[in-house]
């Protein structure tokens, strides 16, 4: 009897056999009764990880709490035991029962979620009555199946769907978690987590992990781990403290304390994880809104008793998450926010994208078959997207600043075209701006940004008689001249039929304003100078180089030109 | 009267319908309490003295008087109190929840599981004036589960009796009892030593009268 084991529950009748068969007593596995299903995964572990298990008897009336279905439940979770190699969950398996199999079939109503019946059609698995002789000549006959046969022969023909009422999205969002932990160095104590293991140990979860081969002790560590000094994260996650929070503070650890999440768990039933207040959840992720983020990571779902339902199409826009990602960008459209959900409903994504999320990220489920390099590869696309969403991160500041320039032009008392012009200029650059994806798409963005000041020189400086330009309320433009240091003029009005902007500006800042900076005339000098280049395409004027070498005008194709020339905006727009 | 008290019971037509509960047909046999407040306490205790059946939500929450839900520690001490006065009233209990192995003697219930089989066991409440908790473990057929378990006492037993004490075996007799309900005992175990059977065919013959 050397590799055969035997479940018992030590009653008179199971003791006999057992002696009858000659099965040694450290072969004999006292059942045992658990209230979760992953309490059966962990123990059916230790006991094939800690024995040579070759041959395995279970009696079908284990626990005398149902006739037929507790030995069946024991030997699923045997086969579907993803941590233990394939060749010991194809153990051959030995129902023990008095009642033959079209008896079993008929008379019982099976778990319908479970279908454990289906085990009887699989490879590997044995029926035979209590009579010892017949258990004998099957110990001696039977043998395990080839570990190839697995998924033809024993997977395929297994039945098991989720419960009713645990969605996807829980099991998903679990798996996820472990896999991304896989990767960035933290797997084992992502999978201690008892949430993650009581979603990823229940027959459903271990069913898809089994079929898609998904399971894998491999252990990768991060050695291009994510630069996120002085950067500020927000984590937005119904499932934060279910592995995700303590995960993505690991992958964010050189953020130390500026990498936050809001912690669900406080709105929560200890027990059932479900919200009891979802509003006070929703309300402090709110709070959030108008802070100084630079990366906020958002789950799409943060509801899942009303939103991870499967028999309900829920509208995208509908989603809570997607609610908050609307009221972020409503308040900044500039927040870079990555949208991370363990749904892969690319219609919710979609629109995510269009209303203003930066990317996002799918959390892997166990019903795609991702090896452990394609989730390294997924990983290295979201370190990706995340410093792209830093490199970005002007948005949100030049966004902020937009507002508070248009709240000081709402106190002024210039005419309401004039100031509508001037609002529409600056919604007009950002907008170009934060779709700016290429050199010419960030020097249009500046062209279109300089068009303020040539709104300034418009309403400010006109053409009268004798070709000469008045400066409103001031009188006529002077012809400003850059003179050892500094601006100056002979006292000589412009004439002409068009006087360059630059020197329409000066007049403005210096005659009408009364401002002294001669440095900020000169730097506005330059930009448009840099505008003229570009637009006459110039290249005179585009590729000049300082002293060192270095190209003066080639930032006006990058986010650096737009920001300088922004500066300048911001000093007019006080002045005025 | 049967009580379920479950505080999640609010989400429960997503998955099942639930919507006969409030039929007067099962809402007089059945009441279903989802918010219990701590103040309302009390008066749920009162209604146990009729209550012949209460099934309680495993980790049931209860909420204070402004709705407010309680902290951990307040919830378990007030949750026991009431399981206790349940106990002290002797009225039998089913604890159900999401994911809870299903098992018959510890009376606990996956909480799918539990809403499937409840119209059934209503149903069966109304027409047989009897409460049978084993329909909410075992579905409507719950008599065939229970069959076969009265004869798979009676074949361990047959398994590991001489022949001739078969008569004399309870779990025997009462496994004949239901299974050849027209014959008596004696006439079965008799035609069993007529026919010179030995164990195993006895056991498919036994087998063979299973419907």
């Amino acid at each position: 009897m050397k590799g055969v084991y035997m479940f018992s529950d030590f009653k008179p009748f199971a003791k006999e056999i057992i002696v009858q068969l000659g099965i040694p007593d450290n072969q004999v596995i006292s059942t045992q009764t658990f209230e979760k299903e992953n309490n059966y995964h962990d123990w059916l572990k230790d006991i094939f990880k800690n024995n040579e298990v070759e041959k395995i008897l279970i009696p079908l009336n284990l626990n005398t709490n149902d006739p037929i279905n507790d030995g069946l439940k024991i030997a699923l979770h045997i086969r579907l035991n993803y941590e233990l190699p394939v060749i010991k969950r194809i153990v051959p398996i030995i129902f023990l029962s008095d009642f033959t199999l079209d008896v079993i079939i008929r008379n019982n109503d099976f778990d319908p979620f479970v279908n454990p019946q289906n085990l009887f059609f699989t490879q590997s698995i044995f029926l035979s009555s209590f009579d010892p002789d017949e258990i004998k000549n099957l110990i001696k006959k039977v043998e395990p199946c080839g570990e190839n046969e697995y998924h033809f022969g024993i997977l395929n023909k297994l039945r098991i769907t989720q419960r009713a009422s645990v969605g996807k999205h829980s099991i998903s969002n679990a798996w996820g978690c472990f896999k991304l932990a896989q990767v960035t160095g933290l797997r084992d104590e992502i999978y201690k987590n008892e949430n993650i293991a009581e979603h990823l140990k229940t027959f459903y979860a271990k069913y898809l992990i089994c079929y898609n081969n998904a399971f894998t002790n491999e252990i990768f560590i991060d050695l291009n781990p994510m630069q996120c000094q002085g950067k500020k994260i927000l984590l937005i996650d119904d499932q934060a403290e279910d592995g995700w929070s303590i995960l993505m503070k690991n992958i964010f650890k050189s953020a130390g304390n500026d990498f936050q999440a809001i912690d669900s768990s406080n709105y929560k039933n200890n027990e059932t994880k479900q919200f009891h207040d979802f509003e006070g959840f929703y309300a402090e992720c709110q709070n959030q809104i108008g802070k100084d983020w630079d990366l906020i990571i958002m789950d799409l779902r943060l509801y899942p008793e009303k939103e991870d339902i499967d028999s309900e199409m829920i509208i995208p826009t509908e989603l809570s998450g997607y609610k908050l990602i609307e009221e972020f960008l409503n308040e900044n459209e500039g927040y870079q926010i990555i949208v991370s959900t363990a749904s892969n409903k690319i219609w919710n994504i979609n629109t995510a994208l269009k209303r203003g999320a930066s990317s996002y990220y799918i959390k892997e489920s166990p019903e795609f078959s991702y090896s452990i390099r394609e989730t390294k590869g997924i990983y290295e696309n979201f370190k990706y997207d995340v410093q792209k969403c830093f490199a970005q991160n002007y948005l949100r500041i030049i966004y902020d600043d937009i507002k508070t320039i248009k709240k000081q032009l709402a106190g002024k008392a210039y005419p309401i075209n004039f100031l509508n012009e001037l609002n529409s200029q600056l919604d007009l650059a950002y907008e170009m701006l934060d779709h700016a994806n290429s050199k010419v798409q960030f020097a249009y963005a500046f062209v279109t940004l300089y068009l303020f000041i040539e709104a300034i020189n418009n309403y400010f400086v006109s053409k009268v008689a004798d070709d000469k330009w008045d400066i409103v309320d001031t009188g006529h433009l002077l012809d400003w001249k850059w003179n050892s240091g500094a601006y100056s003029n002979t006292n000589t009005e412009v004439t002409g039929n068009k006087p360059p902007e630059w020197q329409k500006f000066a007049g403005v800042y210096i005659q009408k304003w009364l401002k002294t900076d001669n440095n900020f005339i000169q730097t506005i000098y330059f930009l448009i100078t840099k505008r003229n280049g570009f637009v006459h395409n110039d290249n005179n004027i585009l590729d000049k180089r300082d002293y060192a070498g270095n190209y003066l005008n080639h930032d006006i194709y990058e986010p650096s030109g737009f920001i300088k020339l922004f500066e300048c905006i911001k000093e007019i727009s006080n002045s005025l | 009267m049967i009580i379920i008290v479950d505080d999640t019971f609010v989400d429960r037509h997503r998955y099942q319908d639930v919507s006969y509960l409030q039929d007067v047909k099962y809402s007089k046999i059945c009441a279903v309490y989802a918010i219990v407040k701590t103040i309302d306490l009390a008066s749920l205790v009162k209604k146990i003295s009729s209550c012949q059946l209460f099934c309680n939500h495993k980790t049931l929450q209860l909420y204070n008087a402004e709705s407010k839900a309680l902290n951990i520690e307040d919830n378990s001490k007030n949750r026991e109190t009431l399981i206790n006065v349940i106990t002290q009233y002797k009225i039998p209990r089913v604890e159900f929840s999401r994911g809870l192995e299903t098992n018959y003697n510890a009376k606990k219930i996956d909480k799918d599981l539990f809403y499937s089989n409840l119209k059934p066991l209503l149903d069966y409440f109304i027409n047989n004036n009897a409460i049978e908790p084993k329909i909410l473990f075992w579905g409507e057929s719950f008599r065939k589960k229970e069959k076969l378990f009265f004869i798979q006492k009676m074949m361990i037993q047959i398994r590991i009796t001489e022949l001739g004490d078969f008569k004399i075996n309870p779990e025997i007799k009462e496994g004949l009892d239901i299974l050849y309900p027209n014959q008596t005992n004696e006439q079965v175990i008799e035609g069993w030593i007529s026919k010179q059977l030995n164990k195993n065919e006895i056991i498919r013959e036994i087998n063979s009268q299973i419907q």
